[in-house]
């Protein structure tokens, strides 16, 4: 993307930047005004931006079809509008319906979604051997077995860690920690690589690096 | 029977609803014409609920700026704003049918929604290295370990970390291919298993703090 030559487009340039400003003033100096604003400003456009969107998406699913003859579409319109009597106490336990309704379809999905990815496959890749002769597969594949089951023994929370429990529970621990160690890292260079996608934004508006 | 429609019935379509997207999955496949109308009214419903979230937001500040309570001034600039966006996004949707084809709501989304959002997310980065620096301190073996892990993993991803010893990257790559792999695959297994008796306490009418009024 080039720099922008349109003079709405400049402004918009430099409206981003100071917003950006005004946010990073919060880390860099404390809670101020400035910071106070441009989150009430996100806050008030994100809020028309999800209600447009949303909208919208009711009216493509719901109420098209049923101006088209569906009228069984009527019921997650009623549904959904019932979740509004959380407003009017007397009637607020109508809304448990919707809630019921999709706290059903939320947890048959995540069930189903969790059965085979987060159990089955990870049984089965934890108990196939390695295929190849070499010793650090065979290394890799003790390795996570063992650690597995010792991690797994740390959450087994209805037993004291201790007699028998107590070793393998503390290796257990031993391998979350490595597991932790190398998710945090992870997760400092992803957020640090975002706040460098800002640290160009901010150079790039000053024109003192190419868009 | 107030009591029936208060709570057991309530109970029943979570049950229902449940069973009927695992018998969908598992056992009858012809039951996906009912299985997918339930997920269809579960996404428009969801839709239509979080206008109650933006409901309520709005009468706390219009409240809070008729009462000229506290910080009323941000809250007038929040409903402004929100209402521009929002008149401009529906003028846009009603005469084409996409609110994106409309001057000003295009213009407050390329320039202030989108540097909002890209910079209030990495906020984080200036706290997460102070975080960084208190949990990779190697003040038992634990935290020995978590800083190793994290410090390879880190200089493997930098690319300072391959300039420095070109050793970095692949002991980088065993933590983070296969040294974490017994951390993370136990923290889905737990979890897995964790949601599946959670699911099973709510079809049986055992968890309720989700329905208002905690189900009682």
């Amino acid at each position: 993307m080039a720099y922008p030559t349109a003079t709405l487009d400049v402004i918009g340039l430099w409206v981003g930047w100071f917003l950006m400003l005004m946010i990073y003033s919060y880390p860099l100096y404390k809670e101020n005004v400035a910071y106070r604003a441009a989150e009430h400003m996100f806050i008030g456009v994100t809020l028309a931006i999800t209600i447009i969107t949303n909208f919208s998406n009711v009216m493509r699913m719901c109420i098209t079809p049923l101006t088209q003859g569906n009228i069984l579409m009527i019921v997650p319109l009623v549904l959904g509008l019932l979740m509004f009597t959380m407003l009017i106490p007397e009637y607020r336990w109508l809304s448990r319906y919707p809630v019921a309704l999709l706290v059903g379809a939320g947890f048959g999905l995540g069930i189903r979604g969790t059965i085979k990815p987060n159990l089955q496959d990870a049984i089965i890749d934890t108990i196939t051997a390695p295929t190849g002769g070499a010793m650090i597969d065979w290394f890799n594949y003790l390795y996570v077995a063992v650690g597995l089951i010792c991690s797994i023994m740390y959450f087994m929370l209805t037993f004291e860690h201790s007699g028998p429990l107590k070793a393998p529970t503390r290796i257990g621990r031993l391998f979350i920690m490595v597991g932790l160690g190398a998710y945090f890292g992870n997760t400092v260079l992803f957020r640090f690589t975002m706040l460098t996608g800002r640290a160009q934004y901010f150079l790039q508006v000053l024109k003192l690096i190419p868009m | 029977m107030s009591n029936v429609l208060k709570q057991e019935a309530v109970y029943a379509v979570t049950g229902i609803v449940t069973i009927l997207m695992l018998v969908e999955y598992f056992f009858f496949a012809d039951t996906q014409v009912w299985a997918e109308t339930i997920r269809t009214w579960a996404v428009i419903i969801y839709n239509i609920s979080l206008g109650l979230g933006a409901a309520r937001l709005l009468i706390s500040h219009s409240a809070r700026v008729s009462k000229k309570g506290r910080d009323w001034q941000f809250s007038g600039l929040l409903l402004g704003l929100f209402a521009i966006m929002l008149l401009t996004g529906f003028a846009g949707y009603i005469m084409t049918g996409v609110q994106t084809n409309n001057g000003i709501y295009n213009w407050m989304f390329n320039y202030i929604y989108t540097p909002l959002g890209a910079t209030l997310y990495p906020i984080t980065g200036f706290y997460i290295f102070s975080a960084a620096y208190r949990a990779f301190r190697a003040r038992n073996i634990d935290a020995a370990l978590m800083l190793i892990a994290g410090c390879f993993v880190m200089l493997k991803n930098a690319p300072v970390g391959e300039a420095i010893w070109i050793g970095f990257a692949t002991i980088g790559n065993w933590f983070q291919f296969t040294g974490q792999v017994p951390g993370m695959r136990t923290f889905a297994i737990v979890g897995a298993l964790g949601l599946i008796a959670y699911g099973f306490r709510a079809l049986l009418g055992k968890e309720r703090g989700f329905y208002a009024g905690g189900g009682e």
